[in-house]
């Protein structure tokens, strides 16, 4: 096989989620993808989905004047694995998920999802691993009398061959 | 009245609170003063600390 091109998100640049005591909203939706440029996937075979998931929950009524349980977990999902003609391990339908257990009134998680045009290649072109960067941008705000915010960007690597990387 | 122990469970309406045994009454002026440490506000750094408190580590699904 010969040199496989830069490996090129062909789907979607953003996902967002939003989420509040009510439940999920999806205001941004879709997969991104990380095929080499000129290759849409059609043909591709395999892949096994994988899901990595960052949890906060709060049980215990952490501070005598706050007593606000919640429980919510964000992720990321994605086709790994993906082989063309029985070779590379490509990467598709990549995505960020959020799922709430509870959440306080007046209480919002904000989860943003950022793809690039393109992904990174690893391995070797006979053998090529796909390899996408995207940066998690998470914000809750909290009305509790007065508002809070808080805000953590991340940027995360999930690969073709199932590996992946996201920064403590 | 004893010191009561910062982890000590509380009634709901905060006039008790569980030595283990039984429920005792709050001293007033200690329970005064929880009131007033309850109008403290919870700021941003109080926030950040009750997130890293709960956030967990990354993990495969």
């Amino acid at each position: 096989m010969g040199e496989v091109a830069d490996i090129v998100n062909s789907g979607v640049a953003i996902i967002h989620l939003l989420a509040n005591h009510a439940g999920v909203q999806t205001v941004q939706g879709g997969y991104a993808n990380g095929f080499p440029m000129g290759y849409d996937g059609n043909g591709s075979s395999g892949g096994t989905f994988k899901q990595i998931t960052k949890k906060w929950k709060q049980s215990s009524d952490w501070y005598d004047f706050l007593n606000a349980d919640f429980d919510f977990t964000v992720g990321v999902s994605w086709l790994w694995g993906v082989h063309k003609d029985g070779n590379g391990h490509y990467i598709d339908q990549i995505t960020a998920t959020l799922e709430v257990g509870y959440l306080p009134i007046d209480f919002t998680v904000d989860v943003q999802a950022n793809f690039p045009t393109h992904g990174n290649k690893f391995g070797t072109d006979d053998d090529v691993i796909a390899g996408m960067p995207l940066t998690m941008s998470i914000t809750l705000d909290y009305m509790f009398g007065q508002a809070v915010s808080w805000r953590q960007q991340k940027n995360v690597v999930v690969l073709g061959d199932g590996t992946w990387t996201w920064p403590s | 009245m004893a010191d009561i122990p910062a982890d000590a469970p509380r009634s709901e309406d905060g006039h008790y609170w569980w030595d283990g045994a039984q429920w005792q009454l709050v001293d007033q002026a200690q329970h005064n003063g929880q009131q007033a440490a309850a109008q403290q506000p919870l700021t941003d750094d109080l926030f950040a600390n009750m997130l890293q408190a709960a956030e967990t580590d990354v993990a495969e699904a």
